[in-house]
């Protein structure tokens, strides 16, 4: 009897234990359960394009505009979504950091370059999808964000915060690269350390110039600091998102234009008659001409429509093949913000010197230049550098030199007021004037009221013309 | 197998006790009513606890002692009859039917049949004659308001899919649909055969479900199959023909055509651009073709130049009047017609069972090209050998084929998702949305149907009403609808084949035991085509194609030991189950285009084709026991208590147990007889249910994207998985009363119930700043209550005929959010147009929308800018849950005549109605047009005093004086104002009806044993709805939007029923 019940008892342990194991069964066979660094990077930079070729601020910006639905150009969307940014490209770049850092994973990921060349790419990456986050939202989520389980309702950082660290970190990365292996999967920069350092240093270059209003001392501190570590310095330094021929990773206006036969936006009337006025020689580059064989920038911001795709310039087709590039930051760029630096003082060089070298730099990045066509341009009134009006024409050059870089076209516009652009005649959004900030996604209000309501109490209504910290009147 | 030598073990047991009998008695029971014979039913010997059962052939054999006197019949649905002995060796009986009883057998958990006086929780049941009302074909759509607690969240029928039930609404964060679960073997809803089904219940409540386990914190539906009675041969026909329809289309206007601008443009000859003999069209009046919108010149008649007038073919170069077609959109649907023919053969011996079925069903979509077609085999046998060995096959095989299941929602890309329950949401797969998506958003009101038949030009380019331009006559934003229904096309056929295979053994009387294998399988083909040329898929062509397969196992075993102590019964059952799902599947699509237009193959990509595969698997093991105990009738005590292991749980945490308790108490027994109250119990009960989550969300993984060139790419996930995750838990208290009077004419069930569901397990969204969209959590509690009402009654009861009965359902659930998580306050359930979202919030009511209001003043009147709205973004937009909901179903007899109607309504609720939104957005909405209080069009400026004046203020309190015009209004300033578009979903839809005549006897001859024909309709009119017309809300595809559905599909037509 008593083997019986042992028997029984020992026949019920068995089964119970066999009832709870399942093995390897709840590991996915469906996605990789071991991060490749490599990987990760690569799909981190994919959203570089995106994010330099987004189209709302360049419509803001009034370089492009609504050909048939005219909605953004009248500033429909006020809220507009930053997520994507944060558990995109910058939790998988704090995600390389980690694995480059941590003990366990340091080695197995150093086969894709050094842990430090890992690091400081990562790190310059995360800085430049946070100015851009932050110049178009003002205060962000930053000290607070991408700590998974550990914070999930971030605070609010304060743009001026947030660029204090992003200096600090842009100076700290680019110190760190070291000797070691090259990065791998880099599709930007093909792991140039030399042309990484260049990058961050011309990012600093640009971020300190925004604090000309606000904190012109640190500006000033921070721009010569940028400069003398090391800028771009010719246009073969450009920093572009090469696009390839390919539809899953084809040009975004290729794609809007050609595949899907859209052509939602042309180049603006403000933006062509400002061109065709100074005869500009980057209007061919820049822009196709109209059925009717000539340069005509659609009628901005104006409704109801009487103009078809076909009637109004849209961006050279040069500049939007499938695999045609599209610029991040460039020559040019560094050396407008270096005329300005000059113009305010920050700097001992020569603003008219530099603003016509940067005018010089976008004809050839254009592949428009020639010597005399260079020469009768910014020989020309109203471009031809004026001390009194200097910061005007940098900024209204730069403005043409910024085509398709629309956030930094934006941007700048805001910071500096030029050129001088007329607002939507009727805005959707309820303002009268052009945004000068986007309001915070919906998922704020519902999944981080707190957070929500104490930054709409610091920084202003969460609207579109609550000004972002750097932007001052 | 262990299971079955346990079996045996316990037989051998068995016949060394029942040894010491005296004499036999043999006999047969039968049905007094028919004659045929009934199996189970129990005889037991007077004052001792000896007792038999009668096998399939109503067959019984029973050894008594000596002395024994009496033996006691019962069966339910039976009156109870007691027989003296004598000297009788045997005994043959025939049963008299229990009018008070008949109805009341009810199919509970495991597939056990129960007197329903003995439940103590509510259980509701529906017979196939009023299930299959209308012959509707999907046995969801049937449940619609006769069962009190069921919402069916149905689809248009011309989707062909099938709907969402919630069962005592929200019971869960999500939202779920219930298990169901075919004589035991848990399927699909679109496996059933409306023409098999016998007897459908539902268990709402988790006392009910307690036995299913995890899968049935939704509640379950269980549905019995017809089966052969012993000493039957049946030869049965069904079939129906119906011709369906649109059942309603959203108002439009008819005054103004396609543009953006009222003014007429006119073609301006230019030699430089223009061919020389198109110098004849200079002055001509010519719209603008790239417009999608229906905000152009008035349709005043004047000659113009179409879209298709600059396209080739005989209409190139011809103008035509501008003028309205009003039917325009009604037209291009067909009014197609379907067959649906079952034929079932069943017959029974006393030794086996045996049914044979067979259902043929084409569904002719009223989009053209769009069909369903059907077929259900079905199997189900039962041979019993020697004394109590059942063996029992059930078998039932659907194949469903589907052309061109048409999209829906918003734009040509919208309703893409996927259909199927394997998640490939590929718009190329799937379909683009080239017909609703323009009817109802982007469309104009001067265009013919006729003309857009025309959808290719004799050089295979394609034609369209929204072109470029004269110079540019290519599609700009739309095909032809007729391209995407013949071009576009997308198929998938599915073969399902489900059922079970089981040994049951009776001991004695009173012990029996079964081990079951079952299994639900179904294999997918799928494929969608985009011709090349067309607008999707960069006018280059595309090809997906998905091949799936799926497979649940079951294997069960379970004791039952049912045995009546004088005045006491006792039932046992215990058991065990292991469960094992499998799911896996191959996607592919081609990138880039067709490199051979025309080559519908993935060879035929041209870049690097898309393609992944998936395997997902889990396992549950369970036991499981009941008990119920009854007394005399009277009291009944009931309890259960079960145990599950998932494998989807972390390891330390995958076990979870939990009971069930319950009584109930026949108050009417206790009482005097009364003429009055006929019955009345009261009950109660209280159950907890676990839940466990879907495959690999424990442990981290990487997701992998497009490939940069060679560069391979991989992505962190956005939800969070969770290593720390326990079981879910959904406890509930149910109570209620059932009361019956005049005779049972009269009757009255009532449930109140509770359920608090912890720590379920859910994608919870949390700020996307934290790095993650969603993290995997045990959430807080979610706390429903609910009441619900069934009352049925039999007002007319006539001997020479006229007999009316009709049941009403009512109930009223509201779920609310007592708690989520530490510091997180809102769960978001869906977002839609412009940030409008549908949310759990904790304190407030489940389903709380959130968007645009417009901007008022404390006086509550809209603060206006310009004569136009101003909005404030993230308020409070009222909730998705209804008041309450129900339905009335009702027979009526007379003579051979049986009409039978079915309505049901919802009361109250909010939805967000994209179709409405947008028809008004494009111009196409009547609301859109017409004169304003000066006789002036709503569509002219307010300088020409048009447009509409709005109640409001100004910003400084006086009242608004300025006018908008309606375009300013409807496309821009209405958009995506939330408020405006959200609507009560208050509706009373009259679903089914259904006319028959029976053919009396005398002139059916010798063969046929029974013929009827009837008149049958689905969905034939929206009596009411608060939306007023054009958008049926009983049909959107979600609780809480309408996003841009199909039209309501209405069905009239025959059925014809004959009985060999």
């Amino acid at each position: 009897m008593k083997t019986h019940k042992l028997l029984v008892l020992s026949g019920l342990l068995l089964s119970a234990t066999a009832c709870s194991d399942f093995g390897d069964m709840n590991i996915s066979p469906n996605s990789p359960s071991n991060p490749n660094t490599a990987s990760i990077l690569t799909g981190a930079l994919r959203n570089v394009g995106s994010a330099t070729t987004s189209i709302v601020p360049a419509l803001y910006a009034q370089q492009f505009g609504d050909v048939t639905y005219v909605e953004e150009s009248r500033y429909k969307t006020v809220q507009f979504d930053y997520n994507a940014f944060y558990t995109g490209p910058l939790n998988n770049l704090e995600y390389i950091i980690t694995l480059n850092t941590n003990e366990d994973t340091k080695s197995s990921a150093a086969a894709n370059g050094s842990n430090a060349n890992q690091i400081a790419t990562a790190r310059i990456l995360k800085a430049y999808f946070y100015q851009y986050i932050s110049d178009r939202w003002g205060d962000i989520p930053y000290s607070q964000a991408l700590k998974g389980s550990g914070n999930y309702s971030p605070a609010f950082d304060k743009q001026q915060d947030v660029y204090t660290s992003l200096f600090k970190e842009l100076k700290e990365a680019s110190a760190q690269f070291d000797a070691g292996k090259t990065v791998v999967g880099d599709i930007l920069l093909s792991g140039n350390v030399a042309r990484w350092k260049k990058f961050a240093n011309s990012l600093r270059l640009i971020a300190a110039l925004r604090l000309s209003k606000v904190d012109a001392a640190k500006g000033k501190t921070e721009f010569a600091a940028a400069l003398a570590d090391g800028v771009l310095a010719s246009n073969a330094d450009n920093i572009k998102y090469n696009y390839l021929a390919d539809a899953n990773n084809e040009h975004p206006l290729y794609n809007n234009y050609i595949t899907t036969n859209r052509k939602d936006y042309a180049l603006s009337s403000t933006f062509v008659d400002y061109l065709a006025k100074t005869n500009d020689p980057r209007l061919p580059a820049m822009a196709d001409k109209t059925l009717t064989g000539t340069y005509r920038g659609v009628p901005y911001a104006v409704f109801p429509v009487t103009w078809k795709s076909q009637d109004v310039s849209l961006l050279a087709t040069s500049l939007r093949q499938q695999n045609s590039p599209a610029n991040v930051l460039t020559y040019a760029q560094v050396l407008f913000a270096q005329a300005e630096a000059a113009k305010l003082g920050w700097t001992s060089g020569d603003a008219k010197a530099l603003y016509e070298a940067a005018i010089k730099a976008s004809m050839e990045q254009y592949g428009v230049y020639t010597d005399a066509g260079y020469k009768a341009f910014i020989a020309q009134t109203g471009i031809v550098y004026d001390n009194a009006k200097a910061i005007e024409q940098i900024a209204t050059q730069r403005w043409v030199a910024l085509l398709y870089q629309g956030n930094e076209a934006w941007s700048e516009w805001r910071r500096t007021g030029f050129p001088a652009l007329t607002p939507a005649a009727k805005p959707l959004n309820g303002g009268v004037e052009i945004p000068r900030r986007m309001a915070y996604p919906p998922t704020e209000a519902t999944l981080n009221k707190i957070n929500y309501d104490a930054v709409q109490a610091s920084q202003g209504k969460d609207d579109q013309y609550t000004r972002v910290w750097w932007d001052k009147k | 197998m262990s299971k079955l030598v346990l079996a045996l073990f316990f037989s051998c047991c068995f016949w060394m006790t029942a040894t010491a009998q005296e004499r036999a008695i043999t006999g047969k029971v039968t049905s007094s009513e028919d004659g045929a014979a009934l199996p189970g039913v129990s005889i037991s010997v007077k004052g001792t606890s000896r007792g038999s059962s009668t096998d399939g052939a109503g067959l019984y054999r029973l050894s008594v002692p000596a002395d024994a006197q009496t033996l006691i019949f019962s069966f339910i649905g039976f009156k109870r009859q007691e027989v003296v002995i004598g000297n009788q060796s045997t005994i043959n009986i025939k049963l008299e039917t229990d009018a008070a009883q008949l109805q009341e057998v009810v199919v509970t958990a495991l597939g056990i049949a129960r007197d329903k006086k003995g439940l103590n929780y509510a259980v509701q049941s529906i017979n196939s004659d009023r299930l299959n009302i209308a012959r509707d074909q999907n046995v969801g759509n049937a449940l619609a308001g006769k069962i009190a607690g069921v919402q069916v969240l149905g689809q248009s029928g011309a989707k062909f899919g099938t709907p969402s039930i919630r069962i005592r609404g929200v019971n869960s964060l999500n939202g779920d649909d219930p298990l169901y679960v075919v004589d035991g073997t848990p399927t699909d809803i679109s496996a059933v055969n409306m023409d098999d089904v016998d007897q459908l219940s539902v268990l709402k409540g988790p006392a009910a479900t307690a036995l299913y386990g995890n899968r049935a914190s939704a509640g379950v539906v269980v549905i019995t199959t017809k089966r052969a009675k012993a000493g039957e041969s049946r030869l049965d026909i069904n079939h129906s023909t119906t011709v369906d329809m649109v059942g309603m289309l959203p108002k439009y206007q008819n005054e103004y055509g396609g543009g953006y601008s009222q003014d007429w443009e006119t073609f301006q000859f230019n030699p430089s651009i223009h061919p020389a003999d198109w110098s004849s069209f200079n002055g001509q009046k010519i719209l603008d073709y790239s417009a999608d919108e229906s905000w152009g010149p008035k349709l005043d008649g004047s000659m113009h130049r179409s879209a298709f007038s600059w396209q080739p073919g005989a209409a190139f170069g011809k103008e035509t009047p501008f003028v309205a077609n009003p039917n325009n959109v009604r037209d291009f649907f067909n009014k197609p017609i379907s067959n649906n023919t079952n034929i079932a053969f069943s017959k029974g011996g006393d030794n086996f069972q045996s049914r044979i079925s067979y259902t043929h069903i084409i569904n002719n979509g009223i989009i053209p090209n769009s069909s369903q077609t059907r077929d259900y085999v079905s199997a189900k046998n039962s041979i019993t050998i020697g004394k109590g060995l059942t063996a029992d096959l059930n078998i039932n095989y659907t194949s469903t084929r589907n052309m061109n299941t048409p999209a829906d929602q918003y734009g040509s890309s919208g309703g893409t998702g996927a259909s199927d329950g394997f998640g490939i949401g590929s718009a190329t797969l799937n379909g683009f949305n080239q017909t609703i998506g323009s009817f109802n958003q982007w469309f104009q009101r001067q265009l013919s149907i006729d003309d857009l038949k025309n959808y290719k030009n004799a050089d295979g380019t394609f034609r369209s009403w929204n072109i470029g331009g004269p110079t540019d006559p290519k599609p700009k934003y739309w095909d032809s609808p007729y391209t995407q229904v013949y071009e576009n096309t997308n198929r998938s056929n599915t073969d399902r084949l489900f059922g079970d295979l089981g040994l049951t053994y009776k001991f004695t009387g009173y012990l029996s035991a079964y081990v079951k294998v079952r299994r639900d399988q179904q294999n997918l083909r799928q494929e969608g085509r985009i011709a090349a040329g067309t607008l999707n898929e960069g006018g280059k062509g595309g090809f997906a194609n998905f091949l799936a397969q799926s497979r649940e196992n079951n294997y069960e075993a379970l004791a039952t030991f049912n045995k009546t102590f004088d005045k006491l019964s006792v039932v046992v059952n215990a058991g065990g189950n292991i469960r094992y799902n499998r799911m896996e599947g191959a996607f592919q699509q081609t990138v880039g285009g067709l490199t051979t237009p025309g080559f519908y193959n993935i060879a035929a990509s041209k870049d690097r084709p898309s393609v992944s595969n998936f395997l997902r698997e889990r396992r549950v093991n369970s036991v499981y026991g009941n008990f119920s105990l009854g007394y005399d009738n009277i009291a009944f005590i009931e309890g259960s208590v079960r145990n599950d292991w998932s494998s989807t749980l972390p390891k330390d945490n995958n076990s979870y147990l939990y009971p069930s308790i319950g009584g109930s108490l026949i108050v009417s027994e206790l009482l005097p007889p009364s003429r009055i109250l006929s019955f009345a119990k009261i009950r109660g009960s209280y159950a907890q249910v676990g839940t466990d989550v879907g495959p690999y969300q424990i442990y981290q993984t990487y997701s992998t994207g497009n490939a940069f060139g060679s560069n391979p790419t991989q992505y962190l996930p956005t939800t969070l998985p969770n290593q720390t995750l326990k079981p879910g838990l959904s406890s509930s208290y149910e109570g209620g009363f059932d009361l019956k009077f005049l005779n049972n004419r009269f009757g009255v069930e009532f449930t109140a119930y509770q359920t608090d569901s912890k720590n379920q397990i859910i994608p919870l969204a949390v700020a996307p700043t934290s790095g993650y969209n969603n993290t995997i959590i045990n959430a807080g509690l979610i706390r429903t209550k609910g009441l619900e009402l069934h009352i049925f009654a039999n007002p007319l009861k006539s001997a020479n005929g006229l007999n009316w009965d009709f049941d009403i359902n009512l109930d009223r659930s509201r779920s609310k959010v007592v708690e989520l998580a530490p510091g997180l306050t809102n769960y978001q359930l869906g977002s839609s147009w412009r940030g409008i979202t549908v949310n759990a919030r904790e304190g407030e009511d489940w389903g709380l929308m959130v968007g645009r209001t417009i901007l008022r003043n404390a006086a509550g009147q809209p603060i206006l800018q310009d004569g136009l709205y101003q909005y404030e973004l993230n308020k409070p937009l009222g909730s998705a849950l209804p008041k309450f909901k129900g339905g009335f179903l009702n027979t009526v007899t007379y003579k051979s005549l049986t009409m039978r109607v079915n309505a049901d309504f919802i009361v109250g609720g909010k939805f967000f109605s994209v179709t409405r939104m947008f028809n008004a957005y494009s111009g196409l909405a009547a609301e859109t047009v017409g004169n304003n209080e000066l006789g002036k069009p709503l569509r002219d400026p307010a300088a020409n005093g048009g447009g509409l004046l709005i109640a409001g203020v100004n910003a400084d309190g006086t009242p608004n004086t300025t006018r908008a015009s309606a375009q300013d209004l409807y496309e821009n300033n209405l958009f995506a104002l939330h408020e405006y578009w959200i609507y009560d979903k208050t509706y009373v839809k009259l679903r089914e009806i259904s006319l028959s005549y029976s053919l009396p006897k005398k002139i059916l001859g010798s063969k046929l044993k029974s013929a009827s024909v009837g008149f049958i309709a689905r969905n034939p009119v929206l009596l009411y709805s608060a939306i007023k017309g054009g958008v049926d809300i009983s049909e959107a595809e979600s609780y809480w939007t309408e996003g841009g559905q199909l039209p309501p599909v209405r069905s009239m037509g025959v059925n014809i029923r004959l009985g060999f």
